[in-house]
């Protein structure tokens, strides 16, 4: 439906829907404008170490054992985090829509296939699976997208293909193929997008699920080596937890605050492309 | 007049479920003329719908033809059969579930031109307008969406959709069935008149006898999958032959008081059996008023008893 | 008890009606507001009687018979006004104990669609214990005794068989017939049943609709029919009460209605269902126009802007109730003369 701003009115109304909007419209503005509003290299030592957050004007969120500024990590975490959540999420949905579409539509032994490989990325844990990818290939920005990506679609595949199934035999599919249509043409305009509302709630979920990834990864060391995420800053933090909590705290906050968002997001997305819940 | 547009010879389509096979179309044939409205009529499980997917290709036989004017769809590649279909569409039961939710009526009018590439975009636009005046429905409903009409504003949507491709023969799949009373006689009235203005065949799918009285030149009763009886119009009314026909007729309601009462109780006992394994010999002889030891172990064959009368019953 | 010995305790002169429902309003609150789905709705039914309550979806009949019961309250209706008189107790004002002792007791009700009303993971013959077990003192073992003795009255053969099956296993004819044997468990006064036959293919219709008018006239009870279909009501109503967007437009004995109905709109659905009057192929009597969105309807008559006999004041206001004939009466500025139920054969 091509309703966008009604879509973005009915989120903001939404009990959960709405504080996740505003949550993530937070996040997404830091990391926006926040190098233009406090430029620097996150990696420069530029002010004493263990500074506390208030203690000097110049590094209002204090700086860490190394004298870098907390405040330019956070936004380059900020950054990355949702860079890595979008597109490995994009990565994720484009690779579950394929396989559940096909599954779904064609039906018989390809889906059978298909699925037997989408038990297969499930049965083996997610992030066992990451960090080995990441581990084999080196460690930086595009490995770790493309681990998460490669890891995170088969739940998106699943709901597709149970949504293809059920509209396949819908009855306006049926009628757009006595009139001639093509499988490509059936799956694109008539099936996928009565299909992908609740695709975009789950993806919302991914986008969560991929930013806590990544920040796992980097806290073992796994990230990329150049770029400063709020995995690594909680990793070169954690000896110092007990006299400068905030080193560990200031960017585990900022992760929970963002994955807090897409799973409120996410929920609220759930009932707002419901039309069975919009129509009263 | 008799060329047969649409004919299906000894056409079985089966199912595997984990109950066990369902037999939903045993070896059925009929014809459609050009210009001509068969109704098929029956109760549901006997494989009345399934024909319709058949006829429609929506799925493929076990075995049999089906043949549209002359060609076997059963065995025709991808481009005929999106040539065929074309010249052969559908009307459903469902208008509301036979409409795409996220496309306008406009669109949803639109998509078979844009698949079969009929005109540019002013020319699909002046042939949707010209389709919504065909049905009855005002211009302006074309930027609606299919949940914002009423129940026969949508089947008249679905009618006007079946008619853009300018078909030969129009696939009534209980086409008014899901419609309240004052609204299904707009609709009725709105397929009688199509089907003068343009010529149409028709194959005319319904439970309900009255309505199938109404619309249909010959008569195929359907139990079980198996085509029981078939007959013109009238001579059907006139003399029903085989028991399933004449008890569909008797529980067909009246509205007329005295005469509802004055009926005799429904000659027919039980209820329709399971397409799974469906009784042996004649597969009516479990609910039979007539039946004789014979019925339950001779398959009656279908046999003529009267000018294209034909009937499948060991005592019509 | 029988019907019969309750009447005579109380009757002295004519007998007071079973049920005597007067003004009955049910209201819905939407998101666009408070959508009126019954208005003024009055009608009464004698012991032993049969009452069609008939119209097209909208028309209000089913909530009608959900607000008697006040199940109308657990799916977002209010019952604001009206009275329903069972025996004499206003079932609107019950207290919520005593009404769940008349639902399913006294009073009993079928269905549309038994699947969706039937428990799928407990066999039909527990279902039908349980619901006497409810209203009477009955051991397990004398419950399901009774259930198997009703599935019996109803008809379903090797009855102490299917009282083991679960719904599922049951056809759609058995599985109706399955409901009607519990609503009809503890012997009620007055069966409500709600498109009982809809869901099913002719035949089984016509079986099923001649088991409630055997059951009926067996047990004494009586029978509010709630249908679209008037084709159905011809053969087994004593009287028709006929709703257009929440009013009675018209009540009347049934051979009065179908020979000589009052209400244009009547008369519409009368002509809707008489295809074989008419030559085939022809064109078939129709009822122009919608049936209005209740959140939308016309100042006067509803049926107004369909109607071909509408003028001015009917587009103005209400018509008032009129008697037209004896014991018939509409709601109609302009009321068919006599003799206009059937159009030339």
């Amino acid at each position: 439906m091509s309703a966008a701003p009604g879509l973005a009115r009915r989120l903001l109304a939404h009990r959960q829907g709405g504080p996740g909007l505003l949550l993530l419209l937070a996040v997404l503005l830091l990391a926006l404008f926040g190098p233009w509003l406090w430029p620097g290299d996150p990696w420069e030592m530029a002010a004493p170490p263990m500074l506390w957050p208030a203690e000097e004007a110049a590094n209002p969120l204090g700086s860490d054992v190394m004298g870098r500024d907390m405040l330019t990590g956070l936004v380059s975490g900020a950054r990355v985090s949702l860079l890595v959540g979008f597109v490995s999420t994009l990565i994720a949905a484009g690779l579950g829509i394929l396989v559940g579409a096909l599954g779904g539509f064609h039906g018989g032994r390809a889906d059978a296939a298909l699925m037997r490989v989408t038990e297969l990325f499930q049965t083996v844990p997610t992030f066992v699976l990451a960090v080995v990818l990441v581990a084999v290939f080196r460690p930086s920005v595009a490995t770790a997208v493309l681990a998460i990506g490669l890891v995170s679609w088969p739940a998106t595949a699943r709901l597709v293909r149970a949504q293809v199934l059920a509209l396949r035999g819908r009855d306006f599919v049926l009628a757009a193929e006595t009139f001639g249509m093509g499988t490509a043409r059936l799956l694109c305009t008539q099936i996928l997008p009565n299909a992908l509302p609740p695709v975009v709630a789950i993806s919302s979920l991914t986008i969560a699920h991929a930013i806590q990834t990544e920040a796992a990864l980097a806290f073992l060391g796994l990230g990329d080596p150049n770029v400063m995420s709020w995995g690594t800053m909680i990793g070169s933090g954690r000896e110092q937890l007990v006299e400068a909590w905030y080193i560990c705290g200031l960017p585990g906050l900022a992760l929970v605050v963002t994955v807090l968002a897409f799973n409120l997001l996410a929920e609220g997305l759930n009932d707002c492309l419901n039309p069975h819940l919009r129509r009263r | 007049m008799s060329t047969p547009i649409l004919e299906l010879r000894s056409v079985v389509r089966h199912f595997d479920t984990p109950a066990g096979r369902v037999r939903a179309v045993d070896d059925v044939s009929l014809t459609v003329r050009a210009g001509e409205t068969l109704g098929l009529v029956g109760e549901s499980g006997c494989g009345k719908s399934t024909l319709a997917r058949l006829a429609m290709r929506l799925l493929p036989p076990d075995s049999g033809a089906i043949l549209f004017e002359g060609t076997d769809l059963a065995k025709a590649g991808r481009g005929d059969l999106a040539r065929y279909r074309a010249r052969m569409q559908m009307v459903f039961q469902d208008p509301l579930s036979a409409l795409n939710p996220r496309e306008t009526i406009g669109r949803i009018l639109e998509q078979p031109l844009l698949v079969h590439r009929r005109g540019g975009r002013a020319e699909r636009r002046a042939r949707v307008a010209q389709l919504l005046a065909h049905v009855g429905l005002r211009g302006d409903i074309a930027a609606r969406f299919p949940h914002e009409l009423s129940g026969g504003q949508r089947q008249r949507v679905g009618i006007a959709r079946a008619l853009a491709l300018e078909p030969r023969l129009l696939l009534c799949d209980e086409a008014v069935s899901a419609l309240d009373v004052s609204v299904r006689a707009q609709v009725l009235n709105l397929l009688l008149r199509l089907r003068g203005e343009f010529g149409l065949a028709a194959l005319f799918i319904s439970h309900d006898l009255a309505v199938v009285r109404h619309v249909a030149d010959r008569v195929a009763v359907m139990y079980l999958g198996q085509v029981v009886e078939q007959a013109p119009r009238d001579a059907l009314w006139r003399q029903p032959r085989h028991p399933y026909t004449r008890a569909l007729m008797a529980a067909t309601p009246v509205a007329d008081p005295a005469e509802a009462r004055a009926r005799p109780p429904l000659p027919l006992t039980g209820e329709l059996p399971s397409p799974i394994d469906p009784p042996s010999g004649c597969r009516f002889h479990p609910r039979c008023p007539l039946a004789l030891p014979r019925c339950r172990e001779d398959v009656p064959a279908l046999r003529l008893a009267g000018p294209e009368h034909t009937v499948a019953c060991h005592l019509a | 008890m029988t019907a019969s010995t309750r009447i005579s305790a109380v009757a002295e002169g004519p007998a007071p009606p079973l049920l005597q429902v007067s003004g009955l309003c049910t209201t819905f609150t939407t998101h666009a507001g408070p959508l009126p789905v019954l208005r003024d709705v009055s009608f009464t039914l004698a012991r032993g009687e049969t009452l069609a309550l008939v119209g097209e979806s909208g028309s209000g009949k089913s909530v009608t018979a959900a607000s008697l019961l006040r199940l109308v309250e657990a799916a977002g209706g209010r019952i604001t006004g009206g009275r329903a008189l069972f025996d004499g107790v206003d079932l609107l004002a019950l207290p919520p104990a005593a009404l769940r002792a008349i639902r399913g007791g006294r009073i009993g009700m079928v269905f549309q669609e038994p699947l969706s009303a039937l428990n799928p993971v407990q066999r039909i013959g527990a279902q039908i214990a349980e619901a006497i077990r409810l209203h009477r003192p009955l051991s397990r073992r004398a419950a399901w005794a009774r259930a198997v003795e009703l599935l019996a009255l109803v008809q379903i053969p090797a009855p102490e068989l299917r009282a083991r099956d679960y719904p599922h296993q049951l056809s759609g004819g058995q599985r109706q017939r399955a409901m009607i044997a519990m609503a009809l468990a503890c012997e009620p006064e007055l069966l409500i049943a709600d498109e009982p036959t809809t869901a099913l293919d002719v035949t089984t219709q016509a079986q099923i609709m001649a088991l409630l008018e055997d059951l009926r006239r067996r047990l004494g009870m009586a029978l509010l029919l709630i249908t679209h279909d008037l084709g159905v009501v011809a053969g087994v109503a004593d009287r028709v009460v006929v709703l257009y967007a929440g009013r009675v437009v018209e009540q009347g004995p049934v051979e009065r209605i179908f020979a000589a109905p009052l209400h244009p709109y009547t008369r519409g659905l009368l002509d809707a269902v008489r295809l074989e009057a008419l030559p085939p192929g022809s064109a078939l009597p129709e009822i122009p126009g919608l049936v209005p969105a209740l959140h939308d309807l016309p100042a006067g008559c509803a049926f107004a802007p369909r109607c071909p006999r509408a003028d001015a004041r009917c587009h103005a206001t209400p018509p008032p109730w009129r008697e037209g004939a004896p014991h018939q009466g509409a709601a109609c500025f302009h009321p068919l003369p006599a003799g206009t139920g059937r159009h030339a054969a």
